[in-house]
């Protein structure tokens, strides 16, 4: 094992805003750390510190164990992936490509070898004549990619690359990308704010929030076991139920008697992993599992299943859970949710 | 319906044109008519004597327009790339500052500063410890100096203003892959902004070649600018016919460039050069 990217104790303000706040994170061989958080969580303020572009308040960047903190972009062996791209509109393909080789000052015959492995690669070699102005999206989309990697970066770096393609196409190229940065073994970091594309590509998460890491670690562990409420609510697909207990030690939700210190119970509930029952149903709770009563107030036919919305006595906010059972508006239901597929924290 | 709100149209943009028509093309068309009249017959004989005492003029408005163009493009993109990477409130008020000053007033300070014994002169006297330099208040260099000196802010206006348009991430890629900012500069930037970079080295040049108040007052006497000449042939020799033949001239060279900028923008647009 051996750790080619590492940011240590990263500080970044922008006047009052926090947009790196201690930041530690570290990729280990051909890793894929996907830096996942809401819009403003500091993720592109991460990823051009390490590319060089942002001037840190404090901490250290190292790569492959050298410290280049204090050494301009250029001099950084990191490749990074423009959310628009950033093709130059008056270089074909080839010399856009071929760019970063000349820079390096390698000889034609050099050049010629690699820009055609890397356009073989990303199976572009037939736009090779073509002025970005021709190509559709997803061919700039490559473009940029054979771009970043023919120079043998250290580290690749993408700043939401699949936020530009429509949906369909974003879940094909997901794998696709994956596959690609597998076979290259390039450590990779990968910013995103979609919680469900950094589960199904990353090797390791890092979740950030107002500047912060709240928690690193592989897609299970951080769906598994998120460290907070936060978290738990930003991964996967949940319903929160929230209780404000008035000064009770003791806080009924649905079956379970919870002890609180704190003023408010919050319950994340994994939508995709609960069921809803009609009430009467009889069904064998295990020890830590949740059942809650309410009463469907809404649905939407989503194709395979019902999104229904429901309420609980006793709660305002409603839940959205996802079933293929049949119920109508107004019907009593319950609602199942397996220890381990629901997570209770305080605040 | 349709005609009615064609003759609306019309209504609304008529003042505009009569305007236009009455202060700008009215005089143009005059002035082309004028140049081919010579006592009161239509004939070539101004053109004629126009090539016959002004060629060298011409050919020298040309050279002296064009070497003006070369001085301010270097220097407004050196100012330009300097000002794109780095911010300095400073310069960049300081550059603009001559687009405020008058040309009369420019020319007055340049004479004192160019003459035998002004500014320049007399630093320069004392550097390269000689008693005596010609001034360059009458000659060509002091003209170039001041014509760049007073065009080179305008250049560097529309320059900049390219540059900074210029999408960041364009500049960080290539900086990202390896390259220098100065090769960034030659590689990126001048070749994503030559649209605007043609658009100031035209206007430098319509704004060189029709300059008038410079040249009286620090120009050379001889050989002189074709805007001299026309005013010579004018106060001196009520010689309309001639004046208006030079005049064409100049408009002709301004269109050759016109044109050759209109191919060299769709050829940027469709590819099609030609
Ligand atoms: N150049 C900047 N100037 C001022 N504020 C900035 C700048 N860059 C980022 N910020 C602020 O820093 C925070 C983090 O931004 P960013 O890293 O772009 O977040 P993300 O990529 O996660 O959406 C935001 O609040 C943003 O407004
Ligand atoms: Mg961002």
């Amino acid at each position: 094992m051996m750790v080619v990217l590492q940011t240590q104790n990263l500080c970044k303000s922008y006047g009052q805003v926090k947009a790196l706040d201690d930041v530690n994170v570290y990729i280990e061989d051909a890793q894929l750390l996907a830096v996942i958080g809401p819009s403003g969580s500091g993720k592109t303020t991460l990823l051009r510190s390490i590319a060089g572009f942002v001037e840190l308040d404090s901490g250290k960047i190292l790569i492959k164990s050298k410290d280049v903190t204090n050494l301009p972009p250029e001099k950084r062996n990191v490749a990074m992936f423009f959310q628009n791209y950033a093709l130059w509109p008056h270089m074909t393909v080839f010399e856009n490509v071929a760019y970063g080789l000349k820079i390096r000052k390698y000889d034609k015959n050099t050049i010629r070898e690699r820009v055609e492995w890397a356009l073989d690669f990303l199976d572009i070699r037939s736009l090779a004549e073509r002025k970005p102005s021709q190509l559709s999206g997803g061919q700039q989309q490559r473009v940029a990619l054979a771009r970043a990697i023919v120079i043998q970066p250290d580290v690749l770096l993408l700043d939401e690359p699949l936020s530009n393609l429509d949906a369909k196409i974003r879940m094909r190229i997901r794998f696709e990308l994956k596959a690609l940065q597998k076979r290259l073994k390039i450590p990779t970091l990968y910013v995103t704010h979609d919680q469900e594309e950094a589960l199904s590509i990353a090797d390791k998460i890092a979740i950030m929030h107002n500047g912060k890491v709240l928690q690193v670690g592989t897609p299970e562990e951080v769906y598994k076991n998120p460290v907070d409420l936060f978290i738990a609510d930003f991964i996967g697909v949940n319903s929160v139920v929230k209780v404000k207990c008035a000064g009770e030690k003791l806080v009924e939700v649905g079956n379970l008697k919870l002890p609180v210190q704190k003023e408010t119970v919050y319950v994340v509930i994994r939508a995709e992993e609960t069921k809803v029952l009609p009430i009467q149903q009889r069904f064998d709770i295990a020890e830590g599992d949740l059942r809650l009563e309410g009463t469907i107030i809404g649905k939407l036919y989503l194709g395979s299943k019902y999104r229904y919305e429901i309420k609980i006595e006793g709660v305002d906010e409603v839940l959205f859970i996802n079933s293929e059972e049949v119920y109508n508006v107004n019907e009593q239901v319950q609602i199942i949710s397996r220890k381990g597929n629901f997570f209770i924290y305080e605040q | 319906m349709e005609v009615r709100n064609r003759i609306v149209g019309f209504l609304l943009i008529l003042p505009a044109f009569l305007i236009l028509a009455l202060l700008y093309v009215y005089p143009l068309i005059r002035a082309i008519w004028m140049s081919f009249i010579k006592d009161g017959f239509l004939s070539l004989a101004n053109y004629a004597k126009a090539f016959d005492i002004y060629s060298r003029d011409i050919l020298y408005s040309v050279v002296i327009t064009s070497v003006t163009v070369g001085f301010v493009l270097v220097l407004s993109i050196l100012l330009a790339s300097y000002l794109r990477f780095k911010e300095w409130r400073f310069l960049d008020i300081m550059y603009r500052l001559p687009l405020f000053i008058p040309f009369l007033i420019v020319g007055h300070a340049m004479r004192i500063f160019l003459a035998p014994h002004g500014t320049l002169n007399s630093l320069l006297t004392r550097i390269l410890k000689v008693e005596e330099l010609p001034g360059f208040s009458r000659s060509w260099i002091g003209l170039l100096w001041t014509f760049v000196w007073v065009m080179t802010p305008y250049a560097a206006l529309i320059i900049l203003g390219a540059f900074r348009a210029l999408d960041s991430s364009y500049i960080e890629a290539a900086r990202n892959l390896g390259a220098s900012k100065g090769k960034i500069v030659f590689t990126v930037i001048i070749p994503m902004c030559k649209p605007s970079i043609m658009v100031a080295a035209i206007l430098t040049f319509v704004r060189t070649i029709s300059s008038l108040t410079i040249l009286v007052m620090i120009g050379p006497n001889t050989p002189n600018m074709i805007t001299v000449d026309m005013m010579f042939r004018i106060n001196f020799f009520n010689d309309w016919g001639v004046a208006n033949a030079l005049g064409v001239i100049s408009y002709l060279i301004v269109i050759v460039l016109a044109v050759y900028y209109l191919r060299f923008m769709a050829a940027e647009r469709g590819g099609i050069k030609g």
